[in-house]
């Protein structure tokens, strides 16, 4: 009996963590603009896969598996062995870490829920992706109102965002795929902010989406979504 | 892989087979190296670009030789460590494991010295680890042509330096834009080691005609 529980034991710990494909060599590349739309070299970004639960007895895993710091022309370039069993990669944006940022003077950005499917030919590329300075931000402040229609299951925002989370496959069905809530966000004054937002009905459970644009002066702003 | 050295197989067997039995065409020659090197990696590719040259041991050996080529197989193990994360993956290091066959062929020089061609081709293994965590592994067939001198210091004990030209092609998918970024390598080893001589010493030339005459 106590050999079974050993192998059990074994089996368990040795089924733990992430595991890699190394003839398989996926990529993220991109550029990194400031607010004028200029290369931004020398930005340090970070390529992520993770798999849930705690480690080490229930399989958790985090490995920051490739970084690059971008070149005079804003550019960066990751590869890295291919993750076979992780239930997200992520992309973070001038973070130092996984929370904090490397430059605190700009923004950062963090593309979550990453998955194969959005892999073509083992690459992704983020084309543009632009910082700006965030010391004059103004706050926006969503207040989501679930009715008898549907419910909301998150939303994501494109613009000038200080700490912008950003679901990458928002419509990935599964029981991991958590939005981040995004309903207070910093960002900068006198800009247009597209927020998508992402919504169950109650009966289908089907995700849909729907955007709006709302302009941010200098002044905090509530903005309120009733489906 | 397996084609190449089914191949190399059955040329071995062919040529041992076809010339056994000619008079001191086959040669039993039992020898051993061992040897450590220091591996460069060189040209536009992943080990070249992304890792530190690395120290490596191994060995080779030959049992018989064929019209005076030496043929038998051989072992190498490296360990580079990554020197550039957005290319190899943050990972500690890297080893290479190479298995080959080799035929070579030694010329005496003097009473002492002798130099010896080598060309091989193999299978290799190239895994990636952090610690104890894995990040898989990058397979592929080997080709080395080298040379070393080697110099007698007392039967049956020799030793020898030499270097060795190694181009890898590994079997790895990634985007087109990488090319054979991923799939190529070229490397330099520079290496020095001990040869132990399994066979008895051959008498000397004029010993030999001595004999011959009596």
């Amino acid at each position: 009996m106590k050999k079974v529980f050993l192998f059990v034991f074994l089996g368990v710990f040795y089924s733990c963590g992430l595991n890699y494909d190394g003839s398989e060599r996926d990529s993220f590349t991109g550029k990194i603009i400031d607010e004028n739309g200029y290369p931004k070299a020398g930005v340090y970004v970070q390529s992520i896969a993770s798999i849930d639960g705690s480690p080490p007895f229930s399989g958790g895993d985090y490995d920051v598996i490739s970084y690059d710091y971008t070149d005079e022309n804003g550019n960066f370039k990751m590869a890295f062995p291919s993750p076979k069993n992780e239930n997200e990669m992520r992309l973070l944006v001038n973070y130092s870490d996984k929370y904090n940022p490397d430059d605190p003077a700009y923004s950062t950005i963090d593309f979550y829920n990453i998955q194969n499917e959005s892999f073509i030919n083992y690459r992704i590329d983020f084309q543009e992706i632009q910082l700006y300075p965030v010391e004059n931000s103004v706050l926006l402040t969503l207040v989501l109102n679930d009715n008898m229609n549907g419910h909301f299951v998150g939303c994501n925002l494109q613009g000038k965002v200080a700490e912008n989370h950003f679901n990458f496959s928002p419509f990935y069905e599964d029981e991991n795929n958590h939005f981040y809530p995004n309903t207070e966000n910093l960002m900068a004054p006198n800009q247009t902010v597209t927020v998508t937002y992402y919504f169950k009905n109650w009966e289908s459970e089907e995700i849909h989406e729907n955007s709006i644009q709302i302009e941010i002066y200098n002044e905090p702003v509530t903005y309120e979504i009733t489906l | 892989m397996k084609l190449h050295f089914k191949i190399f197989v059955f040329a071995l067997l062919a040529v041992t087979s076809l010339n056994a039995q000619k008079k001191n065409v086959f040669q039993p020659r039992p020898e051993l190296k061992i040897h450590v090197g220091y591996m460069v990696n060189t040209g536009n590719n992943m080990l070249g670009k992304a890792h530190e040259p690395g120290v490596n041991l191994g060995f080779w050996t030959s049992p018989f030789s064929v019209y005076n080529f030496k043929i038998g197989f051989g072992f190498n193990y490296a360990q580079f460590k990554i020197s550039d994360a957005s290319l190899a993956g943050n990972i500690g290091h890297s080893d290479l494991f190479d298995f080959y066959g080799f035929v070579a062929y030694p010329v005496k020089i003097s009473e002492k010295f002798e130099i010896e061609s080598k060309a091989g081709i193999g299978g290799n293994k190239l895994r990636q680890k952090t610690g104890n965590n894995k990040f898989g592994n990058m397979k592929g067939t080997s080709y080395l042509a080298g040379v070393n001198l080697e110099y007698e210091v007392a039967w049956p004990f020799e030793v020898f330096a030499g270097a060795d030209y190694v181009y890898s092609r590994f079997n790895v998918k990634s985007h087109p834009d990488y090319g054979s970024f991923f799939k190529n390598a070229d490397q330099l080893n520079f290496f020095a080691g001990i040869k132990f001589n399994m066979s008895q010493k051959k008498k000397d030339a004029s010993e030999e005609s001595g004999n011959a005459q009596d």
